[in-house]
């Protein structure tokens, strides 16, 4: 496990596990971005698991961020589950109008992983 | 009375007489009183209540219970009515209180008097007294009866009782008026079932539901697409052909899989669960 | 944690990345201690991080001042920048998006709809200026 800013990255089978800690300001999300794509080419993992449970706040620029990393990590092989979404904060991005662009939703780690080897399996 | 004692002093004498008779009057008097109390609970409210009365009276005013003299007697009356009104006692047993009291006023007074026109003169003392506060009592129990009723009107008219169907499967049968502060709470509600629950698949069954506008197809639409942020699909079963029809007319894409009866969506939601319900060979 | 139960009005600096997370922040705890829900507070931290965003982004860095109204039954969050304004403004809200605005659109119109009052006020070569409110639902007042 390690702590990249402030996010913790862990390798769960073939996938990794990015668990954002607390709230990043712009500046730290494009970081977190680039750190995760770049591990993803690196060890050419199938499969990314974003956790937002310790985000409360998800804006355009989060929104988009996140977007991004789902689009160019599809370009790289890897699918990417968005998972912890809180309730406040799902309600006030639809409300907006804020997308999560190609990640998918899941409702737990147990059925992004399911969802992931599925993926995998069928590629 | 033996020497010239007014009322008050006579009650203050009297006064243990008058509790035992008094309570003896509840007893008697079958309501529910013992169920719904314990015995010390009853023996404390009837003690301090009959101090209190005794205190009362004796600034010799047994008139206006306005009176500041009367404050510390109408505010225990009033927290043993209202308790009574919560209690869910029946308007008749909330009154046994004043009136098996009366009761016991005027056996004691009975006893004591031998001059009838004196008795007389005493009972009509006290029993105006005693119904000024009898009418006291039966007004803070229906006040607070009626504050009662009012506030459940208010929790079933907001609230959306939820169905556990199944591990990981929740319901919510809609009813009612589907205005904006009943979907605010709708959809936080769901959202955190959804949570709570880890619920995969929410049923939301609108057969109770008799119209839907645009601005109530809106925030089902929004809720839907909250639940689907979190990873939960929300499906739509029960759209009666009047609701269907408003929805085709505004023109609505609702955005979600709808199903045409409950059952149905407990199906689906089966299959996506991967359970299968199979008929027992016997 | 902060907690703002008697101030009536609180200032923040947006002049760099982080101050958009401290604004967003300080609007969150002020609407707590109003006594706003979590759904609330969500609503408001957010649309004070678009418009922060745009201040910082588009109008070369700003300041939001919060303040309760009406006697503690709302909340009013005024976010200026002395930036070079948006053209069009109107049209921007609605929607109608010139060359570079679509993200500035964007955050304007979500903002918008989070809260109960939205005012923009943007002359181009001056600056702009939002100002939000947002109502406590009745009976929720602390």
């Amino acid at each position: 496990m390690e702590k990249r800013g402030r996010a913790s990255i862990l390798k769960i089978e073939d996938f990794l596990l990015a668990t954002p800690e607390e709230a990043m300001h712009d500046l730290a999300a494009i970081q977190f971005k680039d750190d995760l794509l770049q591990r993803v080419k690196e060890t050419k993992i199938s499969g990314l698991i974003i956790d937002l449970c310790r985000i409360d706040v998800v804006d355009s620029f989060m929104g988009r961020t996140i977007g991004e990393i789902a689009n160019s990590a599809a370009l790289l092989g890897a699918e990417v589950a968005v998972i912890g979404l809180r309730p406040e904060v799902a309600i006030t991005m639809v409300e907006m109008g804020i997308s999560l662009g190609q990640a998918h939703p899941l409702l737990n780690l147990d059925l992004a992983l399911e969802f992931l080897r599925n993926q995998t399996r069928g590629a | 009375m033996k020497s010239k004692l007014t009322s008050a002093q006579f009650l203050k004498e009297k006064q243990k007489d008058i509790l035992e008779t008094w309570k003896k009057n509840i007893r008697a008097s079958a309501g529910r009183t013992f169920e719904l109390m314990t015995a010390a609970q009853f023996d404390q409210e009837t003690q301090s209540f009959l101090a209190e009365l005794v205190k009362a009276i004796s600034s010799e005013n047994y008139e206006d219970i306005t009176r500041p003299e009367y404050e510390n007697l109408l505010t225990m009356l009033r927290r043993i009515s209202s308790s009574r009104a919560e209690q869910g006692f029946t308007p008749t047993e909330s009154a046994v209180f004043i009136m098996s009291l009366k009761e016991a006023i005027n056996t004691c007074l009975g006893q004591e008097i031998k001059d009838p026109k004196r008795l007389a003169a005493e009972v009509l003392v006290m029993g105006n007294l005693t119904d000024k506060l009898a009418l006291h009592t039966f007004e803070t129990f229906v006040a607070s009866r009626e504050k009662i009723m009012k506030e459940q009107a208010m929790a079933l008219e907001f609230s959306n009782p939820m169905i556990m169907v199944w591990d990981n499967l929740i319901a919510f049968p809609l009813q009612g008026i589907l205005d904006t502060h009943r979907m605010a709470k709708f959809t936080t509600e769901m959202l955190d079932a959804i949570t709570r629950h880890q619920a995969r698949v929410v049923i939301v069954d609108l057969t109770a539901i008799a119209t839907m506008d645009t601005a109530t197809c809106n925030r089902l639409i929004q809720a839907i697409n909250a639940a689907r942020l979190m990873g939960s699909e929300a499906i739509i079963t029960g759209i009666s052909p009047s609701v269907a029809s408003s929805i085709v007319k505004l023109g609505v894409d609702l955005e979600a899989r709808t199903l045409r009866e409950l059952r149905e969506g407990i199906q689906y939601a089966f299959r996506v669960l991967k359970l299968k319900v199979v008929k027992e060979v016997s | 944690m902060i907690k703002f139960p008697d101030e009536e009005f609180v200032e923040v600096e947006i002049q760099e990345d982080f101050d958009i997370i401290k604004a967003r922040a300080r609007a969150r705890v002020f609407a707590e201690a109003l006594g706003f829900g979590i759904v609330d507070q969500t609503r408001i931290a957010t649309a004070v991080s678009e418009i922060a965003r745009n201040a910082l982004v588009y109008g070369g860095g700003g300041k939001m001042t919060l303040g309760t109204i009406e006697g503690k039954r709302g909340l009013e969050i005024v976010i200026v920048d002395h930036g070079p304004g948006i053209p069009n403004v109107d049209r921007v809200l609605i929607g109608n998006y010139p060359k570079r605005g679509i993200g500035l659109g964007l955050g304007l119109q979500g903002a918008k709809r989070l809260m109960d009052e939205f005012y923009i006020d943007s002359k181009p070569g001056v600056g702009t200026k939002v100002t939000m409110r947002k109502w406590l639902p009745s009976g929720s007042r602390r």
